[in-house]
């Protein structure tokens, strides 16, 4: 092989090498590294590890390598190096949330009746206040009772 | 033939020959308006002025104002094609593997995708549409100025955009910005500020974010140290997530008066945004008439006819107007104590609003429920019986039906951005205390001269509708000021906002 072939191989592979170099964003990432800690400290937090298994506990810290979690009361270590995807599980708050939009919806539907009927049966006005309740808790559970999905990644992309 | 005989001709001529004297304004704006009817701009018509006379409007001198005018109304003048002025865009300063985000390119068009590689002066392009390889100086340099809700302004190349945050690469370093902090934006492509795609095809949200739809309250409460005022009351955002009202109307009439909403619960991504409130208000002398007004449909009048030991009801207050031969009653005649007493209500209210899919800004819903204390001691507020002057006598006594045993109201609200500055607002209730109007009696209740106190929607007339709906839309004029019209009472809304009061 010539060494101009040579040199012009050399300098494809190493172009096509490097040229990917910025796809991740160090910088980036540990800016939203810090963002998330500031926003969740103390919220559960959840993510899937290395051996596909996901961990779940409250967020205490954020080093430069790893996630502070405590779970059963313990600090617990875990790499946040090749994660770039974390979850905030729903808590109480929301359930409670959702529950009351359910109450809402049974309440609205019994006072439909009374109003819409004179004399409602008992097994009508019964029967109305659970079909609300039910549809009130899809809604509340549609808006309020959600996994939200964080970037933690260095990507530039959505 | 003297002095006075030669000047009296001067007089004269300059009377009978003054069209080549400069143009009248009567006729600059007879000429302007006709050449608005013709469809030209003032662009156009400058331009179709110089090309013929070689002067602009104010130049012309009155007989050629005169022709242009004979021109315009003869039909005879046709559009000069106008100059395009040219802009030269500015290409990317960069383009990266890994950027993905809305490209907007030299030729005009827009593609969403991703930059998987760069080579040479080359770029291949991702889309859902195929690969596309594109040079690099065909890329529009987009930019943008961020000022996120500390206050602190970035500008600078936008590297990527995700649903939670803009990554922009600033001249001293990349920064994120989560879109939920941004309090404005402007973005740049190629330089030039792009309204139409920033304003109308694409934005985050829409200039108005609601507290109230209609008069019904959201669960998002006004931002901290800001001040509004309305048709119908004013307030001030203590924090974000505390604020207090008060119904000046009321005000004015001695019933001093204070509502609180508080924001107990909220979440916040860029796309969705949920949260629950509850709100109180108290007033301190609350008029009996107010409440006998709001509820004359649960006030029924009776009389005894022939010799019937048992009362035939004839309607309820609100039905008695003097026609159709029942008697005629005001609210007035009918309230025991005119007196005015303490009255509370309290509310609760949940709200989501989300990123409309289309990308035009934002869609939520609202739904909350209120109670009053309007019921309580009620047989206090209302006379047993009541006979005019000369006239019969009318029993009356409140409606013992189950709806009317709690007063109540139950509320979904719809709010979609339409366009940056326009959203539609649609709102269904049940309540029962509602009664609707036209218009005319709106305004003389709004007012007060229907008896009832000025600046507030309390009259005793209309007809009841305990379950109803409308719809309506509101327009933010500037970033401060929003007027709405909609179909039910009070039919017209405008609101007022100081922020950092």
């Amino acid at each position: 092989m010539k060494i101009k072939t040579k040199i012009v191989l050399a300098v494809l592979v190493i172009q096509c090498v490097f040229s990917q170099a910025n796809t991740e964003s160090e910088q980036v990432r540990s800016i939203r590294l810090e963002n998330f800690i500031n926003n969740y400290k103390g919220k559960t937090i959840r993510f899937k590890n290395e051996n596909s298994r996901f961990i779940e506990g409250v967020l205490m810290e954020i080093t430069d390598t790893d996630f502070v979690l405590s779970i059963n009361n313990s600090a617990t270590f875990y790499s946040h190096k090749n994660i770039d995807f974390v979850y905030l599980p729903p808590v109480a708050d929301d359930f409670y949330i959702t529950a009351g939009v359910a109450l809402l919806g049974g309440v609205a539907s019994y006072v439909t009746t009374i109003i819409a009927h004179p004399n409602p049966s008992n097994s009508a006005t019964g029967g109305f206040a659970t079909l609300g309740t039910v549809l009130g808790f899809v809604i509340g559970k549609k808006a309020f009772y959600k996994q939200q999905k964080i970037d933690i990644s260095g990507r530039l992309r959505g | 033939m003297n002095f006075k005989t030669i000047y009296l001709s001067v007089f004269l001529f300059s009377w009978l020959f003054p069209q080549s004297g400069s143009i009248l304004p009567g006729q600059k704006s007879a000429i302007s308006s006709l050449a608005v009817s013709a469809g030209f701009s003032t662009e156009h018509l400058n331009s179709y002025l110089l090309q013929s006379y070689g002067v602009g409007l104010t130049d012309l001198t009155r007989t050629q104002g005169a022709e242009v005018i004979k021109a315009f109304q003869a039909g005879n003048v046709s559009k000069p094609k106008l100059k395009q002025k040219e802009t030269k865009k500015t290409s990317a300063s960069f383009i990266e593997p890994g950027m993905k985000k809305q490209f907007h390119f030299r030729d005009g068009s827009v593609r969403v995708g991703e930059v998987i590689s760069v080579k040479d002066n080359l770029a291949i392009l991702k889309t859902s549409s195929g690969n596309f390889t594109i040079p690099k100086n065909e890329f529009l340099d987009e930019t943008a100025e961020i000022k996120n809700k500390k206050g602190e302004l970035f500008n600078g190349v936008v590297l990527g955009e995700t649903e939670e945050e803009f990554v922009l690469r600033t001249q001293y370093g990349d920064a994120v910005i989560q879109k939920r902090d941004i309090s404005s934006m402007k973005r740049y492509y190629g330089g030039v500020l792009d309204k139409q795609t920033e304003n109308k095809k694409q934005f985050y949200q829409g200039k108005d974010e609601l507290m109230n739809i209609f008069l019904d309250p959201t669960a998002f409460p006004l931002a901290a140290n800001t001040f509004y005022v309305s048709g119908l009351s004013i307030g001030y955002g203590l924090t974000d997530k505390f604020m207090m009202t008060s119904l000046f109307g009321s005000n004015f009439s001695r019933d001093l008066n204070l509502h609180a909403k508080m924001r107990f619960y909220h979440k916040k991504n860029a796309s969705k945004e949920v949260a629950a409130s509850w709100g109180a208000g108290i007033h301190r002398a609350y008029p009996s008439t107010g409440i006998t007004g709001k509820y004359s449909h649960a006030i029924n009048i009776s009389q005894y006819v022939g010799n019937d030991t048992v009362p035939t009801v004839l309607g309820s207050l609100n039905e008695m107007d003097g026609e159709d031969g029942v008697p005629s009653l005001g609210v007035k005649d009918i309230t025991k104590n005119e007196g005015r007493h303490l009255y509370a209500q309290a509310y609760i209210v949940f709200s989501s609003r989300r990123t409309n899919p289309s990308g035009r800004g934002k869609v939520g819903w609202s739904a909350g429920a209120k109670i009053s204390n309007a019921f309580m001691k009620r047989g206090d507020l209302i006379e047993s019986d009541y006979r005019p002057e000369g006239g019969p006598l009318y029993l009356i006594s409140w409606n013992d039906e189950p709806k009317y045993q709690i007063p109540y109201r139950i509320w979904a609200g719809l709010e979609y951005d339409l366009r940056r500055d326009l959203k539609f607002l649609a709102l269904a209730w049940i309540d029962n205390g509602y009664k609707t109007m036209d218009f005319g009696p709106t305004w003389n209740d709004y007012i007060g001269s229907d008896g009832t106190a000025a600046f507030s929607i309390d009259s005793p007339r209309g007809t009841p509708s305990l379950i109803d709906f409308d719809f309506g839309m509101q327009y933010a004029v500037s970033e401060t000021f929003r007027f709405g019209i909609h179909f039910q009472q009070p039919y017209l809304d405008f609101y007022w906002e100081f922020f950092e009061f």
